[in-house]
């Protein structure tokens, strides 16, 4: 589960860009260019309106239920119900605490339950309701993509033959088939995070915005980007959008997310190599990027996959190359009831290595293949800020 | 000669099902249950207030009224805004209640 609180401190950090950004989503409109398509409610800027009045007007209702329940009053009440609870019992909030203890304190507790019960429910029902939609219209968004699969701009390269790991099999977050089960995996990611983000990322803000923040070589030198497990590829397209001239790449292991994300990419006219492959295991020759690029990668693969996908970033990476991997802030500050979130996002929100990954030291992972690391994560923020360099 | 019927390609692979969908955190999964056909009704009553909005935003404005121009209706920036403040305001009556006085459980 994303924390809101991650992508405020994040927006605020970049809110003297987010004006200039906006105003260059709003021109980066649909082009109009997919063979065949289907949007009859049409679009505002990039984002294509649901297609349905009612389906829009449940995933509003929801986002607001979301809100409620992860910034709002019933989040505050849970949130203060659990400091209550620990100072109650004398123990020091600042602290973890063993995952035993915590649940045992905080399950019983009927507020923490009840704001538990509706963030759960509003996740699923919203996943249920695009789900339902989208396969029930199956013949007509299979038709779209199909189209898409091949035209241009960019091309999409997908390998039935890939052998899909285990770890990418999982119904992350509770999304309907998963990643690589659900041929509307993309659809259904896009619209489900759009009302995470409750219209805060409805023209790829946030995507435009990280790929703003994205460290340079030092000699300037960007021929090849790479956005690692590039999902429904905003931030490859948000790369594109701010190199032109580079070739960019999204990479990801599950082929209906590749396929929606370059069907997107063609609608918004933009020149993106889609592929199919495994992150730990790219086959690009030594030294071929001069930037890779992930947003919330590693949080979703177990350790060791985390330490191969490093070792595999430093090999493709030229020297003086970049990695600007964004994800959880490792380093953050932990209290008894943030880990028991975490807890429970990995736990109840099928969220597999979420835990898993809080015990990865990043930093010193990236420093044992060669790089040069550089963190400049706040304390206080759930999402970090690394960038590690090749040595030239 | 392709086959028009042969299914589409879907490039899907088998996938692990989530174990915890029917996750219990209210102590009975009836009383889970319950809650979330709450909220699912709430989204029901919550999309036919803003279709009447709609059709009351197309009326004072004089225009025609039917399902195209409904369904193609985009709410201004400002009609955006109150609505979803009002919105928030159906949720929280609604659920207010459930934000019970600070008194953690056990004291």
């Amino acid at each position: 589960m994303l924390n809101r609180r991650s992508f405020i401190s994040v927006g605020s950090a970049l809110a003297a860009l987010l004006p200039m950004l906006a105003g260059a989503g709003r021109a980066h409109a649909k082009s109009g260019k997919l063979p065949v398509e289907y949007d009859p409610r049409g679009a505002v800027g990039r984002l294509e309106r649901l297609p349905l009045l009612d389906l829009e007007s449940r995933q509003d209702f929801m986002a607001g239920v979301t809100a409620f329940s992860t910034t709002g009053e019933l989040a505050q009440a849970a949130r203060a119900h659990g400091e209550a609870i620990i100072k109650a019992k004398g123990l020091d909030p600042t602290k973890e605490l063993p995952v035993e203890t915590a649940t045992a304190l905080f399950e019983s507790d009927p507020v923490i339950a009840m704001r538990d019960r509706v963030w759960f429910s509003a996740h699923n029902y919203e996943h249920d309701i695009l789900d339902g939609h989208f396969k029930g219209h199956a013949e007509r968004y299979l038709a779209v993509l199909e189209a898409a699969d091949r035209a241009g701009p960019g091309r999409l390269e997908l390998n039935p033959d890939l052998p899909i790991p285990q770890y990418a099999r999982h119904e992350i977050h509770q999304q309907p088939g998963g990643y690589v089960g659900n041929p509307f995996a993309g659809h259904i990611y896009h619209y489900a995070t759009n009302m995470f983000y409750r219209g805060g990322n409805d023209q790829d803000e946030r995507h435009l915005g990280y790929a703003a923040a994205c460290p340079v070589p030092q000699d300037g030198g960007v021929k090849r980007i790479l956005d690692l497990g590039t999902g429904i590829g905003q931030l490859a397209v948000a790369m594109k959008e701010r190199f032109p001239p580079a070739e960019v790449t999204g990479l990801d292991v599950a082929a209906p997310m590749l396929r929606y994300a370059h069907m997107r990419a063609v609608d918004l006219d933009r020149d993106v190599i889609f592929t199919q492959r495994l992150a730990e295991d790219t086959r690009y020759p030594d030294g071929h990027f001069d930037i890779v690029i992930s947003y919330i990668l590693f949080h979703e693969v177990p350790a060791d996959t985390s330490r191969a996908i490093i070792a595999e970033v430093h090999r493709i990476l030229r020297p003086g190359g970049v990695f600007y991997p964004m994800d959880f802030n490792l380093s953050a500050s932990a209290t008894a009831f943030r880990r028991y979130g975490e807890w429970k996002d990995h736990r109840w929100n099928n969220e597999r290595w979420r835990l898993e990954h809080a015990t990865v030291d990043f930093d010193a992972e990236m420093r044992k293949v060669g790089f040069t690391v550089e963190d400049r994560s706040d304390k206080t923020a759930i999402f970090g800020k690394i960038t590690g360099v090749k040595a030239a | 000669m392709a086959d028009s019927n042969a299914p589409r390609p879907t490039y899907t692979v088998e996938f692990i099902p989530s174990a915890t969908r029917n996750a219990v955190f209210l102590g009975n999964p009836t009383l889970d249950g319950m809650m979330h056909a709450i909220l699912a009704i709430g989204a029901e009553v919550w999309a036919d207030k803003r279709r009447l909005k709609i059709i009351e935003s197309l009326m004072t404005a004089k225009r025609e009224v039917n399902f195209d121009s409904i369904e193609s209706y985009l709410p201004t920036p400002e009609q955006e805004k109150a609505w979803a403040a009002e919105r928030d305001l159906m949720i929280k009556n609604a659920f207010g209640p459930f934000i019970a006085p600070i008194i953690p459980s056990g004291s």
